[in-house]
């Protein structure tokens, strides 16, 4: 057990103008709060449940959505592009018939009436190329651009609408003119004249040739719309993943929620429980697992409780036992004390034998009937009757008593008690009959195992406590005997006789009574170095104590560990010599 | 018992029977609405969203090159003609390439629009070292286009013959034009392609119609047609209509774009129109106009105007075009009855009733009644010439008169104008006066017609829309239609113009409006006779001539109303287009037929 004072804290000064912090000190500062931070993200998703079957919903859905939607995507392009240019072929080949058919001249004389202005106009042509351009223009309307190129004649390129001639590129007229028998498609940029802006367009070319030289006829068919067509629907494909990933989210925040506040609401009432409620029960709903989970909980909380109670009640009824037996036998006792006394004045005339029994019962009444008051005392405790008579005291008023009390004894045993106390009053509101009792307790206790050595009394006190501590050279302590020397009827060497007549109930008793005073009661001991034990109390009764003016470890103890600590090898059998001839 | 098991699970089997049956039909339901296509339906009307600007029409460019490299000057004459054609840009920046740096300067496309057929080109033939070519280009002239982009053929029928000389040089080892004829020549194909007609309307003077100018509408593959229809609307008439009809737009309006959009064609203008039509009639005729023009492309649509975007202040200016066939420039509609005088009776032509006598017309009092005209209003009028002498009008509501409009011994027809004034022109001291007369009081009003006074007019019609004439006169080279129109302002007929030439004995016995544009016009050569539809607008024949034998007269109204003829003695026949002959209404003793006006 380490000493409370660390934990209040010292006040560093503070400074009084904020200093500019150097680029490296910012850089710090904010790598410090990131890791911060990031800590505190970690903290969280390792200790939510929901958060991660949420996220891990999340990507999984994420990825399969995106996964699915490109390919989805992939197919919708494919059918809809196919489609455009299977359409476009068929009526790119029509046109080309029907360019060729015009521009041969004995086909050309039927044909023309036939090839009349449709609704009406007076638009009739009479060079062939202008007829089929005509009839192209006419078949085309808006949906689709032809460009009509001769190289070989002059004046003789034609376009239909507002395409602009720019829109041939040369990969696609070369490619044409060299390939003659089958029509070249590309994609490309349809430009119109007066607009600057491109047009995503499939090009057809083909390449007729006629008596007047080759004609080469380009189609152009704008993609816009399905372009358009294609972006929406991608769009579409977008806002239906990303709500779908949403909505797959919520399902998972919504089961997860359905799993986990009840796991939740288990896991406080577990606490609960555990902090001491045993009335603490789960709500029961439905019948699944959760609700199998609650009534199994609850089950176990009542069981427990039944159990607990259970033992109170035997515990109790042992207490009271106790307390019965110590009260019933005081009578006989007396009787047996009075009996005993008359036996003790007359023993000088018995024989020595006989003599010698008197004196030894009376002796071991004595100790019968102090085991008696303090098995009294004790029951007292633990029938929760022991109240404290507060009255403010001087410390060392207390202490010097107790150090009277125990002198005869001390002198018995041929041990020196040093005594160490502060030259000013200590005062402190504590009930001086139980904290003399304590002290006393504590300075017999070192007595008997101090095996003659000098003991140290130090009585200390800051502004909220004040703290004995009653330090022994003798055998010490033995690892863990700190708390187990408080136990009841609890003995260090049990093949070693009581010399003075402990009852084995002193330290229980002190260590109740400082309990009650709200103050603390502790050992340390280590073997071969002796033991110390402090007792620490608060000078306002009611006040909790935070911390104790004493160290329980001795300071010669503590500087001689921290000096071993920080030694170098070499110099440490040195040391070690010096302590040791301390 | 063991005959009891089977019971209660009877139902219970049946019920689980059913859910199944319904989990199939889920499943089939299911299965079906993902097929794409239902394999039956209801039959639906396959109309298709119609693709594209409803407001332009598809058009064919020529594609300007560049000169070919080492181009010998026939072909560099051919590229320039043709890059000239080409209407992509207005400077003919392309065609430019093909002319020495001179000539450039020199040349412009602004120089007026010839028009020609039957091209050939000869080239002097070239000889090594020869930095100088000559190119001639020999053609026939069909007509020019003037500064108002109305198309005026030449004067003779066939065309002249046109030769023209290019003359080349070599600049930088290629040939280049030093010299070309000036302005645009374009071919017959190039012309078709480059321009469309169409019918611009504008409002005639002082009355609810709408008088029809016909002007070649050129393409610009930048804007719509619609928008270029609508931007030559507002640079206002052609030269001979100018004066006698009324541009509602003014001069400061500019349109900024001309759309479809949906069932609404939304033309924009600037604000000038708001100042343009701050008065209802103003208003009024402004819709009449943009309805009638835009008919062609706007069909059934209604028309929005805008100013620079915005709604018209005051509201929406939304043209319905239903609401204008009033309008209607043709004036007569399908119902309108065409009449004539037997044994001075009035009649109307009706086959079914066997042509009833009408009880309107005042007592002829002995006077013996020529030349029918019938007005188009209200309460109608009829005029006819006196034997002795005369213009004499009478209402058609019983009681009424025969009163003396217009005195004089021998004036021509009579003709209604859709005012109710009636026209006549009298041949007095040698000149043709022209009188117009709006009632029996005082003198009729001389109207100024110089082209006509020294000539001898046989017969003055004035069109149903009010604003143009069709004369017979005569200026001792022979009979001619004349066609000019009417300045009501300053009271004068004006810009006559020949539409139909004299030729060698021929006799021009008739002439009637058929409708705005069309004028019939009845031609005598050596006995055989034959009626002619000719486009007044255009100024060209509009359909080849019929056979019209024994016919003296005509008249005419819109389709589908069939044209009428008198038959020299005295017979009534109408034309049908179905059997394409003339088929007898009346035998004889009828006077010729008239519709009304024209």
């Amino acid at each position: 057990m380490s000493s409370p004072t660390p934990a209040r804290g010292p006040s560093r000064p503070k400074p009084k103008k904020k200093a500019r912090r150097t680029p490296r000190q910012i850089v710090r500062g904010v790598r410090r709060r990131a890791r911060r931070t990031a800590g505190k993200a970690r903290r969280v998703w390792r200790r939510s449940l929901q958060l991660r079957v949420v996220t891990s919903t999340l990507v999984i859905s994420m990825t399969v959505v995106a996964v699915l939607g490109f390919f989805l995507m992939q197919m919708i392009d494919t059918a809809v592009l196919r489609g455009r240019i299977n359409s476009a072929t068929s009526e790119a080949q029509a046109n080309v018939t029907t360019v060729a058919s015009y521009l041969t001249p004995p086909v050309v004389t039927p044909n023309r009436q036939s090839a009349s202005a449709p609704d009406g106009d007076d638009v009739q042509m009479d060079s062939p190329v202008d007829q089929a351009a005509d009839a192209l223009a006419r078949r085309a309307e808006s949906r689709y651009s032809v460009v009509i190129l001769n190289a070989d004649r002059v004046g003789d390129d034609r376009g239909t609408g507002n395409v602009d001639p720019r829109s041939v590129t040369p990969k696609l007229r070369d490619k044409v003119r060299q390939v003659k028998d089958t029509p070249q498609a590309i994609y490309t940029s349809l430009y119109y004249v007066g607009t600057s802006k491109p047009v995503p367009a499939l090009a057809i070319g083909a390449l007729v040739p006629t008596v007047y030289g080759d004609y080469e006829v380009y189609h152009f068919f704008p993609l816009d719309d399905d372009v358009h067509t294609l972006s929406l629907v991608q769009q579409w494909l977008v806002v239906v993943g990303v709500a779908l990933v949403l909505l797959l989210a919520a399902v998972a925040f919504l089961v997860t929620r359905q799993v986990v506040t009840p796991v939740r609401l288990t896991r406080q009432a577990a606490e609960r429980l555990a902090a001491g409620r045993l009335e603490e029960r789960l709500r029961i709903r439905g019948e699944d697992d959760l609700a199998r989970l609650a009534v199994s909980f609850n089950e176990m909380a009542s069981n427990l409780a039944l159990k607990i109670h259970q033992l109170e009640e035997l515990s109790h009824v042992q207490r009271q036992f106790v307390s019965d037996v110590s009260h019933e036998l005081r009578t006989p006792l007396t009787t047996v004390r009075m009996a005993a006394d008359l036996l003790y004045e007359a023993r000088e005339d018995f024989e020595p034998a006989a003599a010698r029994s008197a004196e030894l019962m009376q002796a071991q009444l004595e100790r019968f009937e102090s085991m008696l008051a303090d098995l009294l005392e004790i029951s007292r405790y633990d029938a929760g009757a022991a109240t404290l008579d507060i009255d403010s005291v001087d410390m060392r008023d207390v202490v010097l008593r107790a150090v009277g009390d125990s002198q005869p004894l001390a002198e018995r045993k041929a041990t020196r008690l040093d005594l160490r106390l502060p030259n000013e009053p200590c005062m402190a509101e504590v009930d001086s009959r139980r904290v003399e009792r304590i002290l006393r307790n504590l300075l017999f206790n070192a007595i008997e195992h101090g095996e003659g050595r000098d003991i140290v009394v130090t009585l200390g006190a800051d502004r909220d406590a004040v703290a004995v501590a009653v330090r022994d050279h003798g055998v010490g302590l033995k690892p863990g005997e700190e708390n187990m020397v408080f136990d009841r009827f609890w003995r260090a060497d049990p093949s070693r006789a009581r010399t003075i007549g402990g009852t084995g109930l002193g330290l229980a008793i002190s260590r109740e009574d400082a309990l009650l005073h709200g103050g603390w009661l502790q050992a340390w001991g280590v073997q071969g170095e002796g033991s110390q034990f402090r007792l620490s109390l608060p000078r306002q009764a009611g006040t909790e104590l935070r911390g104790s003016p004493l160290p329980l470890v001795p300071p010669e103890i503590e500087m001689r560990r921290h000096w071993r600590g920080a030694a170098t090898p070499v110099l440490a059998p040195a040391i070690e010599r010096h302590f040791d001839g301390d | 018992m063991a005959t009891d098991r089977p019971l209660p699970s009877s139902p219970l089997r049946s019920r689980r029977l059913l859910g199944g049956l319904a989990a199939v039909l889920l499943v089939v339901l299911a299965c079906a609405s993902c097929s794409t296509v239902p394999p039956v339906g209801n039959v639906f009307p396959a109309r298709g969203a119609s693709e594209g600007d409803p407001l332009s029409r598809p058009f064919v460019r020529i594609l300007a090159a560049d000169p070919k490299p080492n181009g010998s000057p026939n072909e560099i004459v051919s590229g320039f003609l043709a890059a000239a054609a080409s209407f992509d840009d207005l400077t003919r920046t392309v065609a430019r390439k093909y002319l020495t740096g001179e000539a450039q300067r020199s040349w412009s496309p602004y120089d007026g629009i010839s028009i020609y057929d039957q091209r050939s080109l000869t080239s002097d033939p070239l000889r090594d070292g020869v930095q100088e070519a000559r190119v001639t280009l020999r053609t026939t002239l069909l007509g020019t286009v003037d500064g108002d982009s109305h198309y005026v053929p030449s004067e003779t029928e066939t065309g002249s013959e046109l030769t023209m000389g290019f003359t080349l040089i070599k600049v930088a080892g290629q040939w280049r034009i030093s010299s070309a004829p000036a302005g645009l020549l374009l071919s017959n194909d190039d012309f078709k392609r480059a321009y469309r007609p169409f019918d611009l309307t504008f409002a005639a003077d002082g009355a609810e119609g709408l008088v029809v100018d016909q002007v070649r509408v050129p393409i610009n593959p930048r804007e719509s047609l619609a928008k270029s229809l609508v931007d030559r609307l507002i640079d206002g008439p052609t030269r001979p209509l100018q004066g006698a009809v009324r541009p509602a737009l003014g001069t400061e309006v500019n349109v900024n774009s001309v759309v479809a959009d949906g069932d609404l064609v939304v033309i924009d203008f600037t604000y000038g129109i708001v100042e343009a039509v701050r008065d209802s009639a103003d208003r009024e005729a402004l819709s009449a106009q943009l309805a009638w023009t835009l008919k062609p492309m706007t069909e059934s649509r209604r028309i929005e105007v805008r100013v620079n975007g915005e709604t018209f202040p005051g509201g929406a200016f939304i043209i319905d075009p239903r609401d204008y066939d009033r309008f209607n420039p043709d004036v007569l509609s399908g119902e309108a009855q065409a009449y004539f005088l037997q044994q001075g009776k009035l009649h109307v032509i009706d086959k079914e009733r066997e042509n009833p006598v009408l009880p309107g017309p005042g007592d002829a009092q002995g006077r013996r009644f020529t030349d029918l005209a019938v007005s188009y209003e209200r309460s109608a009028k009829i005029a006819a010439l006196a034997q002795d002498g005369g213009v004499w009008v009478s209402g058609m509501a019983p009681g009424s008169q025969w009163q003396r409009w217009i005195p004089g011994a021998k004036p021509t027809a009579p003709s209604w104008d859709r005012y109710g004034f009636v026209w006549s022109v009298v041949r007095d001291d040698g000149t043709s006066k022209v009188y117009r007369s709006g009632g029996p009081s005082g003198p009729p009003t001389l109207v100024a017609a110089p082209q006509l006074t020294p000539t001898d007019v046989s017969a003055f019609r004035v069109a149903r829309d009010g604003a143009r004439v069709a004369v017979i006169s005569d200026d001792g080279h022979g009979q001619r239609v004349l066609v000019g129109t009417i300045d009501r302002a300053k009271l004068q007929v004006q810009n006559l113009r020949v539409l139909v030439p004299a030729e060698d004995a021929q006799e021009i016995s008739d002439i009637a409006w058929r409708d705005a544009s069309t004028l019939l016009v009845l031609t005598k050569k050596k006995s055989e006779r034959e009626l002619t539809p000719w486009s007044v607008t255009q100024g060209i024949r509009a359909d080849t001539a019929k056979a019209a034998s024994r016919i003296e007269s005509i008249t005419a109204a819109p389709d589908p109303l069939p044209v009428l003829a008198g038959t020299a003695d005295g017979g009534i026949v109408a034309w049908d287009p179905q059997k394409k002959q003339w088929t007898t209404l009346v035998k004889s003793g009828a006077s010729p037929p008239v519709y009304p006006l024209g």
